[in-house]
């Protein structure tokens, strides 16, 4: 595997497109101010536990504060004083947290029992696979058949639940939207599961959560959570195989890129990099960094690792003509 | 007037016996515990202030969004070096800087029951940490994170040199904490004063003694991974690789069965600290002994059953994660048992209010912080969205700061006075303490909430207009604060050593066995052994907190054939045997040079020179046992 070291004008530009690309969801993606499940039964044990951890530190504080600044006699006998003060090490050391930690306990089972399974049918079947540094993704069918790929963007139903089946490709990744869904790792060798129901449509940034090499923090993943008739057009759109003009299938394949991207329907079936099947009809590019205009798009195949530091999409010193003639053509992937 | 000149006699009689020779080959062969105890001290506060430029340069790149000072190769770089050097490089060494030095005074002997041993424990510690920057010299430092997940330590995705530097320092590092361990553990079964019955050891060395047990089981999984590590880079095996039948998850079961109880490891001496300070200063004994000792022994044990926390998020069956949640819940018990007692012993005491009890005051509210942020993250679903982000960082802050530095800081400014004999400046002291107390909520606590706003740990840079400027800016900030007070630390020590007030025996009124000896102590520290019948033997005559009749003028002196020392009964300190010791030595340089030129040509790949290396450190190991005078030792 190629890591290609990378120069420094990336980090302004992924930092400033982020921007524009993300004006779309304004609030910050508080893991308290959920917006689906499980996050919110999440936060439904989150909040209380975190009043009553507060109250914990302002309780203690001012005991400490009172015992060390507190006027009036100090001059107790030993043993009375010993008698007393192991009374405040048993009780307030040991008995009230044990009673705070058990109802806490209690609280996590019930949340945790509240939040395992979603509370329907899914809705759909979801294989994320996590790479350096994007996410494949492929719905399948109930019985596991494939349906369709696309990449660093998944579209749910609002108010369905829907299924996950995490992998990783490379090395450890961690999927996570804070206002839908908790942390799950991607771990080779291992399939994980996990369910997520967004509640409100919109669209969720997320990011990969476990360090996984240089272009860790250039990982993003969205959420469209769309009505579901409108879910079911795009799934329907995702799966009919993309209209492909020949000119610049023949472009796309002669610049070498069919070795690792795959466009259904065609001879380009490179398993490397992100399908393009659909390409056009995406926010964004190399994982959430770019907003899918032909002015980045064409950026990115002028030089992929000027914008996103350790790409493994190489340069591959193209023309002008031809980063153009690819543009059209990839944009026109819808 | 007879009696005073057999007693000045006595006592050149002893310095001749115990001091080290003058001159570079004296120092380097020196096995004095207070050398050794200094050199700890010393060489982890450099790592400190490593560690911390570190952090600096990362939270400049932090500051706002969207900035370049650092490439994302370079942050990641620090972040792991930082973390590396923090956790083992200064957290660990550092108290066994305190421990080398105060313990045989704290229980009233000579030396540590392994005197050589304890110099090769500090030699291999600096040489480990010169080992691991060595990869910063050569360019191409570790970057996967203090924890160096697999498949992502593979050479497959980290080809350079960094890791096998990460895999075979640690390694190198390991046998000096195992060695410093082992040592601790028989020094205090068998080397306290006659009559310093178990119950009767000030918690300190309770603390310690828990963190040496916890090293001598935590240690070995660690260092199997390592091995497996380096294996798997170097020759090609797949201990960690799933495609040939592997586990990813293997490296993280052994890396945190090692990695929680190291925690406690790195904090339970340093709460130790804070048990016997604090009653100096509230001029009392300890509230509930017994049940501190208790709790800072159930916490050690506690601790062996929490590593999975680590990994909730890892999708093992949610049964078994259970079972670790609840633990790490009951964790909380033993802690709340010490921080009562704390809270206890300054209510029904009289409480003076001098720099190392503010910097104690400081400890407590920061270990409430990061000990309930902990009970948070215990909650295995809430732990879902808090894993991982910042929020684990601030929590690990709070703990690893306010529970390892805070202490230690505040037991600089007690104890230098007793190693240097000069006070340090009580003024500075205070402005010491604020300025690193707000720098520190400052720089951690936004922290949190950044977590809880959802921006995950190890990245290096984040998009702007997430909500996460300010905070960032905020956290910036009060991180540079916080250094300035660790810069007026380091003024203060530097001015006390010129102008420091002269402390005498017992500056603090304290009444523990190690103010009974002047400061510095001389290098024999107790002229006669003493004979303990309480806790606080210097506190039986005067203010009538104690009761008991120890004796600290008259015993035996042991000044006429060498290194000797009285040996003691496990349980109840009485006095068995009288032990001689060994003296200065360069083996234990020696064999640290060769180890070091093993460890060298085993990260170059050079056979030969490692097995030149290997073949040394034998050597070394057959001078070192072999009967008779030694290189560097006193004639």
């Amino acid at each position: 595997m190629v890591v290609v070291r990378g120069s420094k004008g990336a980090t302004r530009l992924v930092g400033a497109t982020a921007v524009c690309l993300l004006a779309g969801c304004r609030r910050a993606p508080s893991t308290f101010q959920p917006l689906g499940d499980p996050a919110a039964g999440i936060a439904r044990l989150g909040w209380p536990a975190t009043v009553t951890m507060a109250a914990i530190v302002l309780v203690v504080t001012a005991l400490l504060l009172w015992g060390a600044f507190r006027s009036g006699p100090r001059d107790m006998e030993r043993a009375e004083s010993e008698r007393r003060g192991v009374r405040w090490v048993v009780v307030g050391g040991a008995l009230v947290p044990g009673l705070i930690l058990a109802c806490l306990f209690g609280t996590m089972l019930a949340t945790l029992h509240a939040i395992s399974e979603p509370d329907g049918p899914p809705a759909a079947t979801i294989r994320v696979t996590g790479h350096q540094w994007w996410w494949e993704v492929e719905y399948v069918g109930a019985d596991g058949t494939p349906l369709f790929q696309t990449a660093n963007e998944l579209h749910v139903p609002v108010g369905r639940p829907v299924r996950l089946e995490l992998r990783s490709a490379d090395v450890i990744h961690s999927f996570w939207l804070p206002q839908i869904a908790g942390k799950t790792d991607l771990i080779p060798g291992r399939v994980n599961r996990m369910w997520l129901r967004a509640d409100e449509a919109g669209e969720f940034r997320g990011q990969c959560a476990e360090f996984c090499g240089v272009g860790h923090a250039a990982m993003l993943i969205r959420v469209v959570a769309e009505p579901s008739d409108e879910y079911r057009r795009w799934a329907a759109d995702q799966s009919h195989l993309p209209a492909v003009d020949s000119t610049g299938m023949a472009a796309f394949r002669e610049s070498g890129c069919a070795a690792c991207h795959r466009i259904a329907g065609t001879l380009a079936q490179g398993k490397v990099g992100p399908d393009l099947s659909h390409v056009g009809s995406r926010a964004t590019l190399a994982a959430g960094i770019l907003p899918n205009t032909p002015g980045a798009l064409a950026a990115w195949l002028r030089s992929p690792d000027s914008l996103k530091t350790g790409a493994l999409m190489p340069d591959l010193s193209l023309s002008e003509p031809r980063i153009e003639r690819l543009v059209a053509f990839l944009e026109g992937l819808k | 007037m007879s009696a005073t000149a057999a007693e000045a006699a006595r006592a050149s009689r002893l310095a001749a016996i115990w001091e080290t020779r003058p001159g570079v080959v004296g120092a380097l062969a020196s096995v004095d515990h207070k050398d050794v105890g200094k050199r700890y001290l010393v060489t982890a506060f450099v790592f400190l202030v490593v560690g911390g430029i570190e952090a600096l340069l990362m939270r400049i790149q932090l500051a706002h969004g969207g900035a370049s000072t650092l490439s994302p190769e370079l942050y990641d770089e620090l972040f792991t070096m930082h973390g590396v050097t923090m956790i083992f490089l200064y957290a660990s060494p550092i108290l066994s800087g305190f421990a080398n030095y105060l313990w045989p005074i704290l229980i009233g002997t000579r030396d540590m029951a392994f005197p050589r041993m304890n110099a090769l424990s500090y030699w291999i510690f600096l040489f480990a940490g010169i080992f691991i920057y060595t990869s910063m010299a050569i360019g191409d430092m570790p970057d996967a994170g203090w924890f160096a997940y697999a498949p992502l330590t593979g050479k497959a995705f980290s080809p350079g040199p960094g890791l096998d530097f990460y895999a075979l320092g640690l390694l190198f590092l390991g046998i000096s904490t195992s060695v410093g361990a082992v040592n601790f553990i028989v020094t205090l079964f068998k080397m306290r004063a006659p009559g310093m019955s178990l119950n009767r050891m000030p918690i300190l060395v309770w603390g310690t003694l828990t963190a040496s047990f916890s090293i001598i089981y935590a240690l070995p999984p660690l260092s199997v991974a390592l091995v497996m590590l380096w294996f798997d880079r170097q020759f090609g095996m797949h201990f960690f690789d799933s495609s040939a039948g592997g586990s990813p998850l293997l490296w993280q079961h052994l890396f945190w069965i090692f990695g929680h109880p190291w925690v406690y490891i790195i904090v339970l001496p340093a709460m130790g600290m804070v048990s016997d300070i604090i009653p100096t200063f509230c001029r009392r004994p300890l509230v509930g002994y017994t049940y501190v000792a208790f709790a800072t022994v159930s916490t050690g044990i506690i601790g062996f059953g929490v590593w999975v926390h680590h990994m909730f998020a890892t999708g093992l069956p949610q049964l078994s994660l259970s079972f670790f949640s609840a633990a790490s819940l009951v964790i909380a018990i033993p802690s709340g048992i010490s921080f009562f007692a704390w809270i206890a012993t300054i209510w029904y005491g009289r409480p003076v209010f001098k720099t190392p009890f503010l910097f104690m005051l400081g400890f407590i509210v920061l270990f409430a912080i990061g000990g309930v942020s902990g009970v948070m993250t215990g909650l295995l679903p809430f732990d879902w969205q808090l894993t991982d982000t910042y929020f684990v960082v601030a929590h690990l802050h709070y703990v690893l700061i306010g529970i390892n530095v805070f202490p230690v800081v505040g037991a600089l400014y007690y104890w230098l006075p007793k190693i240097t004999g000069r006070m340090l400046s009580e003024r500075l002291g205070r402005w010491n303490f604020w300025v690193m107390f707000i720098g520190f909520n400052v720089a951690f606590f936004p922290m949190h909430w950044l977590g809880i706003l959802g921006m995950p740990r190890r990245i290096f840079t984040y998009p702007a207009g997430l909500g996460w400027d300010a905070s960032n800016m905020v956290v910036t900030a009060g991180a540079f604060v916080f250094a300035v007070g660790i810069l007026l630390l380091s003024i203060n020590i530097a001015w006390s050593l010129r102008n420091g007030v002269p402390a005498g025996p017992n500056p603090w009124d304290a009444g523990t066995l190690e103010w009974s000896i002047p400061s510095p102590p001389p290098p024999y520290n107790f002229e006669v052994i003493p004979t303990v019948d309480s806790r606080h033997p210097l506190w039986e005559n005067g203010p009538g907190i104690a009761e008991g009749e120890s004796d600290l003028t008259e015993g035996p002196v042991l000044d006429e054939d060498g290194h000797e020392v009285i040996g003691t009964s496990v349980l109840d300190g009485a006095p068995e045997t009288i032990q001689h010791m060994p003296g200065d030595s360069l083996w234990p340089l020696y064999l640290t040079l060769s180890l070091t030129l093993l460890f060298y040509s085993l990260v170059s790949a050079h056979w030969p020179l490692a097995v030149s290396g290997a073949g040394l450190a034998l050597v070394c190991l057959v001078g070192w046992h072999w009967p008779g005078r030694d290189p560097g030792e006193e004639g």
